[in-house]
């Protein structure tokens, strides 16, 4: 055994053995390369994209011992800007700190200004940018506007409803290169095509880049193009409306073209099939409308949704308005991955979920803390609810709505879509019908948060504190949202149907409770212009909300909606 | 808590321990129904309901006798906002306790007019939340205890039988009212024997109080104060109650009270209204009594005297029902949730890293202010498994107090997890006290500066509900830190004793620090440290089985290289719990399981934990022969 087991020396020191032991073996965790060891050009590339104010000026000073301001601005902050563009562009960068970034450009340019030599027609470009009439939303306008001016161009953001002669105005007026239509309404696709079809009457073809969460690619990139006859793009978003004015600026539309040409062609292949199967599916469903020998209407055919449920007591007839709620209240109703992922844009990316999670906790959840704290002691939202309770029946697609006062007189009715196919669900089976005998209940509501949100963001934006502006805007909005839910937890609490609720608040947001809220616009009640009647029955004027040509609500933190209690009522498509 | 404790020997607890008792219903709602003129009788200030016992006492004293009349056993001063805080918005702030003492009076002598030998008649003196929250950064905890003491004393002058702190919102809120009444008693020579305190907190239809407070945190926050009962009132009806109830009459050691809303409120065109009747509320008391014991039954908001009169006819005399009540475990609190301070498989984890004096990190964002670096540095040591957060500010040359309560306030509201106050200043201590609504842990007490020092300490405990470090340091001028065994065990054992005989401390509540002392340094007197500890740990572990034992573990490798620190303090960590070690102040993440620590590693840390010397140079004697290879492997 050459291991034979031997004694210990006498002076065996497990202190000096255990020093030994580790002499070669590090601390883990490398340092950080220091911003120092970086050359001029990578400073001021590393400064952009980190968003890092700290000792700005100073590089840019002695960026000016080598080079002419503008070649700074455009052989180096811009190429920081590209990056940052494109780490957003694959989920890599969250919008917040995209912000950040385009304040750390607009701050340097602000610095160099003075130093630039003013040459005329030096500026890269402009475009005239707005949202359409009848929509408020104009984050997403607002966005590009930051940065298409940090890019070196110059905007004319003339602002949310826009009219075309409006638009057309500050065209004429500043000569822009282009006009940037936005919205985020399905209604704004309708009125971007009007408004193209009216600039092809007046015969101007100033190209047109549309944006807006409504609007699709492939709707503009096919059937919009091809009724405009002027140039109109897609901007998915603002850094493709940057590389858009680019590439209009260079002559370079022909590339755009065909690109365009080659998705447009993929698309045609995937879509013969489609059609193909739908065609066949469409047959089907007239050969099982035959055989039923109902002339193949298929508005006859109600869905199997169940007849004998029992309705609940309404706590009272007609609207009522409330007011003095407590924030503190609302808060912990706000849906936060909606706020983080949608409105702050905080993409999970290429993060695993517990990177994720800790990254919102260390950067999103302070942020919030301070918001709702701000928003609160400030006074900056306004909590408002006007809700109340009719009676009802459905007829067919109908649902019935009686006085408050004779419920056998009727006064409004709406009609709602039905499901083609699948189980041929529309909101009215959800109710009592016509033919039962019995009255059912139907819930309405409107909440705001008031106009003073929408009005502190706007200051943010104008100041250009963007990533505030994002932060109130988001909270703004989301905080409507959860007053709606919270306040339809309590007509379901009114209605005695509250047992149903899950404790839990986040399952809320996915109806873990009897019955459903349908918001107008929503995919089963699509038809906007229902708002028309829930403000004759509601009259949300009375909490400072008007409805705008597009049946919008202003001011934007608001929201209305259908409460049903049916338990088979949940979301569906039409 | 016994039935021979002072606390159960008033008159009102006394009944309250045989019958089931009726409360009365909403004055606020009693009031509004009224036709009362904002300039004559409120003299101008709208909404100060307070002010009409002064203004009306002709009102008020209806009212009194319309619940009297149906049979409410207890009736409820009008002096919910008659604190100097509230009144203060209506310039009437110095009334604070005249309006409550007359409060009190009024009450009074309508009780006494319908009391009888059989059926006597009890005033609870009525302490609402105002409207500043010490959490939210409204108002401070002085200036709320003031405000309190205030309307206490004038309660006590008005002859009130019991305190009702109700409807309450906020911990801290709750915590500074106790202390509040306690106070006043003290300066009119009177005690929780004479005059005793219950508490009503107020559960959101989000399932916790207004803060986030669930009601387990609630109650273990609360339970080391001398309060009769706990229960709930307001914000919902007795269908939304039930749920915390049953958990109230499960675990609580005392008596449970419940005043639920007439249903769920509605503001309604400017009006208030309530939806449940008087039959089904009585009826949903009536389950409470039988299934949860709840001794004291009322309404809240928009309960009627209809309702209350239902409510008396259901209980008419009803003996009190004790249901069986199981044990909480000793905990320490978020402002939101309970830890227990025994973690099964495992120790209580207490983050270390929040320490001006031990992180470089955490000194560079105090210097900063970088206040969102700390919430962002602490939230992380949750992350990592800290159970609780140290949280440690004293930096020379900075004012401690202020940075502990900026500190504090923040991580209160954004960290789920329990704080654990750690300062040699009384001062700073108590400014973190102050802010934490949750149930704290001091870091820490010792007889270093004799024992008047470590009494303060003790006092901050017990005011401040919180568990306590305390360490086997004491007055000896040549070595106040206890290095041996027999040290760390005669000044644990003379801490304890004094914690609970002279301050009355639970014993669960005690966390004992038997000291970690460096074994890396190479001096002679340190090389038995480790083992010196290990003996403590089970001796004081064997002899109070219920006291917490905890220690600062990183300081055994002061000294080292980071990698070897870790694998020392984690080998160390393991021998200590196994003597029975509770708890440990750890950067968690750099804590190792032994399974993914090298052998050869283990193996010498091991050695130098039981100072494995040859005997001849001081030491325990060496490792058995069959470990040599290892080490020689590792001397080569």
């Amino acid at each position: 055994m050459p291991d034979s087991p031997h004694t210990y020396d006498k002076k065996y020191d497990p202190l000096q053995a255990f020093i030994e032991l580790f002499k070669d073996i590090d601390s883990v965790g490398a340092t950080a390369e220091e911003k120092k060891d970086l050359t001029l050009e990578e400073r001021l590339r590393a400064h952009i994209i980190d968003g890092e104010k700290e000792g700005l000026h100073d590089a840019l000073d002695e960026a000016m011992e080598k080079y002419k301001p503008l070649e700074i601005v455009n052989d180096h902050l811009l190429d920081g800007m590209k990056t940052v563009g494109e780490l957003f562009g694959s989920g890599q960068m969250q919008l917040p700190f995209v912000l950040q970034s385009a304040e750390v450009m607009k701050m340097a340019v602000a610095h160099l200004e003075p130093h630039m030599e003013k040459i005329e027609g030096e500026g890269k470009g402009s475009i005239v940018l707005a949202t359409v009439k009848g929509d408020v939303h104009d984050i997403g306008k607002n966005l590009v506007d930051i940065i298409l001016s940090n890019n070196g161009y110059t905007v004319h953001n003339i602002g949310i409803k826009q009219t075309l002669p409006q638009i057309l105005e500050a065209w004429k007026e500043t000569k822009a290169d282009a006009i940037g239509l936005s919205g985020l309404l399905v209604k704004s696709v309708t009125v971007m095509e009007e408004n193209l079809k009216e600039l092809n009457e007046q015969k101007i073809e100033v190209p047109v880049i549309l944006g807006g969460a409504a609007l699709t690619r492939h709707y503009c990139e096919s059937h919009l193009r091809d009724l405009y006859a002027g140039k109109v793009f897609y901007g998915k978003d603002a850094f493709e409306g940057l590389r858009t004015m680019d590439m209009l600026k260079a002559g370079k539309t022909g590339v755009l073209d065909e690109e365009i040409t080659e998705r447009l062609g993929k698309r045609s292949d995937a879509q013969k099939v489609v059609a193909e199967a739908r065609a066949k599916k469409a047959e089907q469903q007239d050969e099982f409308a035959a055989s039923k020998g109902d002339g193949g209407t298929a508005t006859a055919v109600r869905s199997n949704v169940a007849t004998d449920i029992d309705v609940p007591e309404a706590p009272f007839w007609g609207s009522r308005v409330v007011e003095g709620l407590s924030l503190d209240e609302i808060y912990p109703f706000i849906n936060t991955t909606a706020l983080f992922r949608g409105q702050w844009q905080f993409k999970k990316g290429s993060m695993s979920p517990e990177e994720y999670e800790a990254f919102l906790e260390d950067k999103v959840h302070p942020v919030f803390e301070r918001l709702k704290a701000q928003l609160r002691d400030n006074g900056v939202l306004h909590p408002r609810v006007v809700y109340g309770y009719w009676p009802v029946q459905s007829d067919g697609d109908d649902l019935i709505i009686f006085d408050p006062k004779d419920h056998d007189k009727e006064i409004e009715r709406f009609r709602f879509p039905r499901q083609t196919s699948s189980k041929k669900l529309c909101i009215a089976d959800f109710f009592k019908s016509v033919g039962s005998g019995q009255k059912d209940v139907l819930g309405l509501t409107c909440v705001t948060m008031g106009e003073d949100v929408s009005k502190l963001a706007k200051k943010l934006f104008d100041n250009n504190d963007f990533t505030e502006y994002l932060y109130t805007h988001g909270m703004g909005v989301e905080s409507a949202e959860a007053l709606a839910e919270l306040w339809h937890k309590r007509i379901r609490a009114e209605l005695g149907i509250g047992g149903d609720d899950s404790p839990k608040i986040p399952e809320l947001f996915r109806q873990k409770y009897r019955g459903s809220r349908y918001s107008p616009g929503y995919p089963a009640c699509p038809d906007m212009s229902d708002q028309e009647i829930i403000w004759r029955l509601l009259d949300p004027t009375r909490i400072g909300c008007q409805l705008t040509e597009n049946w919008q609500i202003d001011p934007e933190q608001s929201t209305s909606a259908f409460v049903v209690h049916h338990p088979e009522a949940k979301y569906f498509n039409v | 808590m016994t039935a021979n404790d002072p606390l159960f020997s008033s008159p009102f607890a006394r009944a309250l321990a045989s019958r089931v008792l009726v409360l009365d219903g909403a004055m606020g709602t009693s009031l509004y129904s009224r036709d009362l003129t904002v300039e004559g009788d409120y003299c101008g200030c709208e909404n100060c309901t307070d002010i009409l016992v002064d203004s009306r006492p002709d009102v008020v004293e209806d009212i009194h006798k319309e619940f009297l009349e149906i049979g409410a056993d207890c009736i409820e001063t009008n002096s919910f906002g008659a604190n100097t805080l509230v009144l203060g918005e209506f310039d009437l702030a110095e009334k604070a306790t005249e309006f409550s003492r007359k409060s009190a009076e009024i009450a009074r002598s309508a009780a006494d007019a319908y009391s009888t030998k059989d059926k006597p008649r009890f005033v609870m003196g009525s302490m609402g939340p105002g409207t500043k929250l010490i959490t939210l950064g409204n108002t401070t905890w002085p200036a709320m205890l003031d405000s309190y003491t205030n309307q206490a004393l004038g309660l006590i002058e008005g002859g009130v039988d019991a305190f009702l702190i109700e409807t309450c919102q906020d911990l801290l809120q709750v915590k500074c009212a106790v202390n509040a009444c306690l106070r006043a008693l003290e300066q009119k020579g009177k005690s929780v024997a004479d005059i005793p305190i219950c508490v009503s907190v107020t559960i959101e239809q989000t399932g916790t109080m207004l803060m986030g407070t669930s009601i387990e945190a609630a109650a273990h926050a609360l339970r080391r104060y001398p309060i009769l009962s706990l229960g709930l009132n307001c914000a919902t009806g007795p269908t939304e109650m039930a749920e915390y109830i049953q958990w109230l009459g499960k675990y609580w050691d005392r008596h449970v009270s419940v005043a639920p809303n007439a249903g769920l409120p509605v503001l309604v065109e400017g009006r208030t209204e309530y939806p449940l009747k008087p039959g089904p509320f009585a009826e949903a008391q009536q389950r409470f009594i039988e299934q949860s014991g709840v001794g004291l039954v009322g309404g809240c908001c928009g309960t009627t005297p209809e309702h209350i009169k239902q409510l008396a006819d259901m209980v008419n005399g009803r003996d009190a029902k004790r249901t069986e009540r199981a044990t909480l475990p000793p905990s320490c609190t978020s402002l939101y949730q309970p830890v227990e301070y025994r973690q099964d498989n495992s120790f209580l984890i207490v983050g270390e890293r929040c320490n001006a004096s031990g992180s470089r990190q955490f000194k560079r964002l105090l210097e900063a202010e970088d206040w969102d670096g700390i919430v962002a540095l602490a939230k992380n040591q949750v992350r990592e498994g800290s159970h609780v957060l140290d949280v440690n500010v004293d930096y020379a040359g900075r004012d401690n107090a202020s940075d502990m309560r900026e500190v504090v306030q923040r991580l209160v509201r954004q960290v789920d997890a329990p704080l654990m106050i750690d300062s040699t200043q009384v001062a700073t201590i108590e400014a973190g006290l102050q802010c934490a609504g949750g149930k704290c842990i001091i870091n820490s007490a010792n007889f270093e500066d004799g024992e008047e020092k470590f009494d303060q300490i003790c006092k901050l405990a017990k005011t401040y509900g919180a568990g306590l470090v305390i360490g086997t340091i004491d007055e000896d001028p040549e070595a106040a830190m206890a290095r041996t065994a027999d040290r760390k065990f005669a000044i644990a054992k003379r801490s304890i004793e004094r914690a609970t005989q002279v301050h009355g401390l639970d014993e669960t509540d005690i966390f004992i620090d038997p000291l970690v002392l460096p074994i890396s340094t190479g001096m002679d007197d340190d090389r038995r440290s480790a083992l010196a500890l290990i003996e403590g740990t089970k001796r004081i572990a064997e002899t109070f089985p219920n006291v917490q034992i905890t220690c600062g573990l990183s300081n055994v490798s002061f000294g080292l290289k980071p990698a070897a620190r870790q694998v020392l303090n984690s080998v160390f960590l393991d021998e200590l719990v196994k003597a029975g070690m509770t708890s440990a102040i750890v950067h968690a993440s750099k804590i190792l399981p032994l399974a993914k620590i090298e052998d050869d590693q283990k193996r010498v840390a091991m050695h130098l934990v039981y100072d494995k010397r040859d005997e001849s140079v001081g030491g325990t004697g060496l490792p058995a022969a069959d470990e040599q290879k290892t080490e020689e492997a590792a001397l080569a």
